[in-house]
């Protein structure tokens, strides 16, 4: 699996996950004032592609989980057909929860 | 910590798991919101974990929802036995033991029904009735 092959996949997962409101990459945060030589969106640093595990760390907006993660699921499995990870297992790790995502 | 699994039998498998931050954030929210508690109370270690969260999630332009006073356990080997303490203070105008089974249920129907997690025990421990 070449670099390129994996900046293809890692930009194609981001961008299916970008259509799931309510979940985000769990990775540094892009201000306005990030210089713009930065040469690549700290995002990211959310999603590792292993040989045969694909894991992407997420942050949630919004409850609860169990429809967005389905929703993660199969936007991220999408992503990944006919890429060389289309057969790897996929872990999707809530690791952190935003105060907008409580009613209270 | 795992949520739950999937995999067809053609379809590779896939796995959510939820965090501990995320479960104790959700059951702080629930206890604090349960009649006759006055607030949650945190040890020395809860601060910590609290404020290196915060660290963390400043990082990442997180506002993290609070979890002070709820501890989350994973107990290994079995991914699934999660086990939550709630740490609280309740007020002397009810009776201490239905607030805390009140706290129970709350926290047991808030994160099973926010992230399918299904906890093994949870356990209410009171540290203080304040008497108005």
């Amino acid at each position: 699996m070449s670099r390129p092959e994996s900046a293809e996949t890692t930009t194609a997962l981001l961008a299916a996950l970008d259509e799931v409101a309510g979940l985000r990459p769990a990775a540094p945060a892009r201000k306005a004032s990030a210089p713009r030589w930065l040469p690549v969106d700290p995002a990211v640093l959310a999603v590792d592609l292993g040989e045969d595990l694909v894991e992407i760390r997420l942050i949630a907006e919004a409850l609860p989980l169990p429809p967005l993660l389905s929703a993660a699921e199969a936007a991220c499995r999408a992503a990944l057909a006919d890429t060389p990870w289309a057969e790897a297992a996929l872990r999707l790790v809530v690791v952190d929860l935003d105060v907008s995502a409580l009613p209270g | 910590m795992a949520g739950n699994e999937s995999g067809a039998d053609m379809t590779p498998p896939s796995e959510c798991v939820v965090a501990e931050p995320v479960i104790a954030s959700i059951a702080a929210e629930a206890a604090q919101a349960t009649p006759g508690v006055l607030r949650l109370a945190s040890g020395v270690a809860g601060l910590v974990a609290q404020l290196r969260r915060e660290t963390r999630a400043r990082w990442s332009g997180l506002d993290p929802a609070p979890g002070t006073g709820v501890t989350v356990r994973r107990d290994e080997p079995e991914p699934g036995d999660i086990s939550v303490r709630v740490d609280l203070v309740v007020s002397g105008d009810r009776t201490a033991v239905r607030v805390a089974t009140a706290v129970q249920r709350a926290v047991r129907d808030a994160v099973t029904e926010n992230t399918g997690v299904v906890m093994r025990s949870i356990e209410v421990s009171i540290v203080d009735i304040e008497l108005s």
